[in-house]
């Protein structure tokens, strides 16, 4: 193996896109750290073989930084056997494959069987993917593996790559329109014939003025608001699930969650209440009966949401 | 990079999951999600996969490989900071007690629940499961299904209480019962149909509710089919689907010749090869109607003590049953009808199996109640008594021309002829057996004879009416001679007659299905004049449903049957113009026949008309027609006509304000059976607004509301019961409000158990328990109050842990002052890890928010070292 202070000068010649005030050098501590990660990268996967030289440009090539301290946080980031294992992949090493399959395969499979059809089996599904990952395509895109940053888990990304890959295989041939009319969606969930009359008689009166007076709301709300409804309205998410989106705590989505909602019936309070001139208790009365009918609607729609995939896009 | 190229690439994704992107990338991927809806389905499935507990493992990568395989590194590059705190352990809620089985993919032990003091049966997964991704796929699994079922409230099925971490491992906590399995129960010896089948029609309601919820189980069988001590019977195991366990000596490995990815069939969640339906066997989705399937083989099993489908391995079962090759059974009594039913529910082709589970379960009914029974023993007696028997069977009766069904002579058992109307109106119900002939309530035995009587002397409808009786009152031998009545009187021509027997060539309960010769009946009755029959055969037509449909005929005959002034038909065909199905939207047309229809004093085309008036614009002249349309509705004995009306009086929308009138239309609506109207009514009258006020009346609407299940109702009928000192009835109509979910009565019971008064002793587990199920209903300060009784031991020793569990709950519904109590454990290092910033922050904003107790303790805070 090189010493590490020669290896930090290959990675150094690689990244001629780093402003030369970036101190990479001094980052690396010279070298030790670079070389105790293609120690740990070997120790982590025996036997995938990956020439040193490869894996340096695979990270100079990923070194984009304008500053020191950018430099440095991506380099926290970093996660170096993993960056190892993905492209000893991409340059064919059949042993990498392997390990990368019995590593992550149960669970990738696992995934696809949500959206296996009669269309794609699970096999078809895998089948897929892999020649996505580790092939070349005949128009000459690289494999995908390739796109890897090493900037999070491999884990996590070939999870998004996967689910994105799958759901574009249940989605092609079947249409592609789902969610074009959010607004309508919602409001049909909200006014939908229950068994409250009030709701009811209320719909045939001012379902016209309420369906505008919702749908300016809607578009008044900022997008990360509608996002957060739509995950929990449409998509039917839970709080948690909502919150591993985003990385944040459940109550923080909680109370996100609360405030877009009281965004969203105050603004359509104020829409009704200029366009229909209404009272304000009887306007009061409206708003509470739509407000209760939110709640039944949320659980209407969870209860509606939950086909598998491949039904629900068929569904559309 | 990413062939998408206006959507983030993956590693943008992955950076947004770790928490890692700038508000700004944030705000710049939010605004692209906004507007793209392949994005967003990409979240909603990365959410469902990503199991919320393991989203640490998902920084850390592959959790079971991390130590051997060097993924440390990767563990350090995420900072503490970033990290998501790990849901809060649930652990020494639950004290397992007893195994009580034991499955391929969990463990049930009998558990107290030391929270609540109640058993619970807790269902765990097997520590041994093998792969961290597949136990994060049954992780998942169980806490989607638990969270769809925790919606899901029916007698027919298992309740779940609640689903969480244990010891690291996901349970489900559901209620316990005493009882055993259906194959259980049927493996203790033969049982007879008559007994297995009541059990099966309870299960197939929950399964029908399931369905209605949009739950399949995919996994029905009579292991997970439990039945308690006394007899009723709950559908358990949803989406738990055990992973196969494998029958007795089968292979379990099923090799794939496409290499190392693909896991065994046997090996995943897949359902009981046994009872699996074809299209799981083929591995593509299971819709409700593969539930259907294994019901029906559940059932083949319990009646025939066989399996419906032969063989030793998942290869021979999943021949045999895409093959629809159905064990043969030795020869059995067992009502045809059944044995067609559940022949049906296991065809190959879903789409040729009943409908739905629904109509699986009203014919299972059916079949049930044609099986003889006491009373039919009585009638069977009567009969023979008059020697009808014999006639009916020996002598051909003759039709007499003047009994057609032109001229009502007589109308159906349980309707009444009104002069007024010159027609049968549905008339109030005899009580208990007794039948309703001839403008009087006879018991069956007189009722019979009266109507044996008449048909031997020739009169064809009652004839027609005694056959259709015994249809639905008899055993087997009674369907017979109401059939053959049946069949006789259609031959001599009685339209009725004809119309009564063609259903029964549809339902294939009474008779085996043919719907040519279903159809042709309806059609001779109907060209007969019996509009009914025109009416009926029109709706299943367009309909389609039940047989092919034919819209160009349906129409004609329910214009026909419109024509001839058949008030259902008129409002049918309404329908569609007014929803511009089949032909173009023509509301003009739509509301003359719904004025034809009202006329007739068919309330719901009342209503139509009064809505479609006073729908938007407010003329005078349309409101006053609206106006008319709400009372002649109401006066129809439209119970939604006389609610609305009640609220035209009530508003004042195009009339004068009138109180005492709103609160008797509402009256009228409440005794025609509308619930909420019994609440308006009831309400007005105690309070006395704008209306004389009389209390007790208002009081007696109420608890009939609270009757007819208006859990508002049932909550002032029992603040109303306090107030006059009748505890027990309080306590009763609010236990009712709170089983409904309106959470002011679960608050006011709380309340009451906790201060007493009233004449209320204080029971503080009872109050316990209400302020906790009020927290349950997203109730904050109720949440508080739980909490807060578990803190100060007043439910006889602390209970830190659950209270603060409580807590967090009441500060997730944005309940400030609970935010407050977990700000202060978290401070103080109490149950929650110690963090004194967010503590601090937590504080601040409840301070801001007015809560003088966090300002207090910010204060204390400041001082503190």
């Amino acid at each position: 193996m090189s010493s590490p202070h020669s290896l930090v000068s290959q990675l150094l010649e690689l990244a001629p896109q780093l402003p030369p005030h970036v101190q990479v050098h001094a980052l690396l501590e010279q070298g030790v750290r670079l070389e105790r990660w293609l120690d740990e990268a070997h120790a982590a996967h025996p036997g995938v073989s990956l020439p040193e030289q490869q894996f340096i440009a695979a990270l100079a090539e990923r070194l984009r930084a304008d500053s020191s301290d950018a430099l440095a946080l991506q380099l926290e980031r970093l996660h170096p056997s993993d960056l190892f294992l993905a492209q000893a992949c991409v340059h064919g090493d059949q042993v990498a494959i392997e390990r990368l399959e019995s590593l992550f395969g149960t669970e990738l499979c696992g995934h696809a069987r949500r959206f296996a059809n009669s269309r794609h089996s699970v096999d078809d599904l895998m089948q897929i993917l892999r020649e996505k990952l580790f092939v070349e395509a005949h128009s000459g895109r690289p494999p995908k593996l390739t796109a890897y940053s090493g900037q999070g888990p491999l884990r996590a990304w070939l999870t998004v790559t996967a689910m994105r890959t799958f759901l574009d295989c249940s989605r092609s041939g079947a249409q592609h329109k789902r969610e074009t009319a959010f607004d309508g969606e919602v409001l049909e969930a909200l006014m939908a014939p229950g068994d409250d009359v009030e709701i009811a008689f209320l719909k045939d009166k001012y379902r016209a003025d309420f369906r505008a007076a919702f749908s300016t709301a809607l578009r008044s709300l900022q997008s990360s608001e509608r996002n957060l409804l739509r995950h929990h309205w449409l998509a039917g998410l839970s709080i948690d699930q909502i919150g591993v989106i985003y990385h944040t705590h459940r109550s923080t989505v909680a109370r996100r969650l609360a405030r877009a909602r009281e965004a969203l019936m105050s603004a359509t309070r104020r829409e009704l209440m200029s366009s229909l001139g209404l009272e304000n208790d009887e306007l009061d009365s409206v708003m509470a009966l739509i407000s209760s009918r939110l709640e039944v609607s949320v659980f209407r729609l969870l209860g509606e949401r939950t086909e598998l995939p491949s039904e629900r896009n068929a569904a559309e | 990079m990413s062939e998408q190229s206006a959507c983030p690439d993956e590693n943008t994704l992955v950076a947004m999951l770790l928490g890692q992107s700038s508000s700004a990338e944030l705000e710049q991927l939010e605004a692209h999600f906004d507007t793209c809806p392949a994005c967003m389905c990409l979240l909603t499935e990365l959410a469902q996969v990503l199991p919320t507990d393991t989203q640490s493992k998902l920084s850390e990568g592959h959790a079971s490989s991390r130590q051997s395989e060097g993924f440390a590194a990767v563990e350090r590059s995420v900072p503490e900071s970033e990290r998501m705190p790990a849901p809060e352990p649930h652990a020494e809620r639950y004290e397992l007690l007893e195994l009580v089985g034991e499955g391929g993919m969990g463990a049930v032990y009998r558990a107290l629940d030391t929270r609540l003091g109640r058993h619970v049966a807790l269902k765990v997964l097997r520590p041994d499961i093998d792969g961290e991704a597949r136990r994060a796929a049954l992780t998942a699994r169980l806490q989607r299904e638990a969270r769809l079922l925790a919606g899901l409230s029916h007698p027919n099925v298992l309740t779940i209480h609640d689903v969480g971490l244990w010891r690291g491992q996901v349970y489900i906590a559901a209620e316990f019962i005493e009882g055993q399995t259906l194959s259980s129960w049927l493996s203790a010896g033969p049982r007879p149909w008559r007994e297995v089948l009541p059990l099966f029609i309870q299960a197939a309601h929950g399964l029908a509710a399931a369905h209605d919820a949009g739950v399949v189980h995919r996994d029905i069988k009579p292991d997970n089919l439990m039945l308690d001590q006394h007899g009723r019977v709950r559908v358990m195991d949803f989406g738990l689907a055990s992973p196969a366990e494998p029958l007795h000596d089968l292979p379990k490995q099923r090799h794939s010749p496409t290499g190392s990815l693909v896991m065994t069939r046997t090996g995943d969640v897949f359902g009981t090869p046994a009872y699996m339906s074809p299209e799981q066997h083929r591995g593509e989705c299971a819709g409700p109607a593969s539930d259907q399937f294994s019901f029906c083989g559940s059932l083949f099993e319990a009646i025939h003590g066989i399996r419906p489908f032969a063989g030793q391995t998942v290869e021979a079962l999943a021949e045999a049953a895409c093959a629809g090759q159905i064990s043969e059974v030795a020869h059995q009594r067992l009502p045809a009808a059944l044995n067609r039913a559940i022949r049906r529910g296991l065809s190959v082709d879903p789409s040729a199996r009943h409908p739905s589970i629904h109509t699986l379960a009203e014919k299972l009914e059916r079949i049930m109640r044609a099986s003889p029974s006491r009373r039919a023993a009585t009638i069977a007696a009567v009969l023979s008594a008059l020697g009808l028997t014999l006639l009916v069977l020996a002598d051909p009766i003759v039709d007499s021309p003047s009994a057609s069904s032109s001229t009502p002579a007589r109308c159906r058992m349980g309707e009444a002829y009104s002069a007024s109307f010159e027609r049968c109106l549905p008339r109030g119900h005899c009580k208990g057996d007794a039948f309703f002939v001839e403008g009087r309530c006879l018991s069956a035995p007189a009722a019979y004879t009266k109507l044996a009587r008449s048909c031997q002397e020739q009169d064809t409808l009652a004839c027609v009416e005694l056959g259709e009786a015994l249809l639905h009152d008899g055993g087997q031998a009674n369907s017979l001679l109401g059939i053959d009545l049946l069949r006789r009187a259609c031959d001599t021509q009685s339209a009725k007659g004809c119309y009564t027997l063609a259903p029964l060539f549809l339902d294939g309960v009474h008779l085996e299905r043919n719907v040519a010769r279903g159809v042709k009946l309806y059609e001779r009755s109907c060209g007969d004049g019996h509009t009914l029959a025109c009416n009926d055969l029109g709706v299943l037509l367009t309909k389609g449903e039940e047989l092919e449909p034919d819209l160009e005929r349906g129409w004609q005959l329910l214009t026909q049957a419109c024509d001839k002034g058949f008030a259902m038909a008129c409002f049918n065909l309404a329908g569609f113009f007014a929803s511009g199905r089949h032909v173009p939207q023509d509301l003009e047309r739509a509301s003359s026949l719904h004025a034809s229809a009202c006329k007739w004093l068919h309330g719901p085309s009342c209503r139509w008309l009064a809505s479609y008036y006073s729908d938007g614009k407010w003329t005078e002249t349309q409101l006053e027609l609206a106006l008319e349309y709400w009372i002649q509705g109401c006066a129809a004995s439209d119970a939604l006509s006389c609610h609305h009306l009640g609220g035209v009086y009530r508003q004042g929308h195009g009339v004068t304000k009138d109180m005492t009138k709103a609160v008797s239309a509402y009256e009228d609506a409440c005794r025609l059976g509308h619930a909420p109207s019994c609440y308006n009514a009831g309400h007005f009258l105690q309070l006395g607004e704008e209306v004389v006020q009389d209390r007790e009346r208002g009081f007696q609407l109420l608890d009939r509301g609270c009757v007819l299940n208006d859990p508002r109702s049932c909550h002032y009928s029992g603040r109303y019961h306090l107030a006059k000192g009748e505890l027990q009835d309080a306590i009763v109509a609010l236990q009712r409000a709170c089983d409904g979910e309106y959470v002011d009565a679960c608050i006011h019971l709380g309340r009451l158990f906790l201060h007493g008064g009233h004449g209320a002793s204080v029971e503080l587990t009872k109050a316990f328990q209400y302020y906790q199920r009020s927290c349950a209903l997203k109730n904050g300060p109720s949440c508080e109050q739980a909490g807060d009784m578990l803190e100060t031991a007043q439910l006889g020793e602390k209970k830190l842990e659950g209270a603060v569990a409580l807590y967090q709950q009441g500060c997730a519904l944005a309940h400030a002052e609970s935010c407050v109590r977990v700000a202060m454990f978290m401070a103080e290092g109490v149950v929650l890890q110690q963090d004194t910033a967010k503590a601090r922050a937590m504080l601040e904003s409840a301070c801001a928010e007015e809560v003088e107790r966090a300002c207090e303790a910010l204060e204390g805070f400041g001082t503190a070292p």
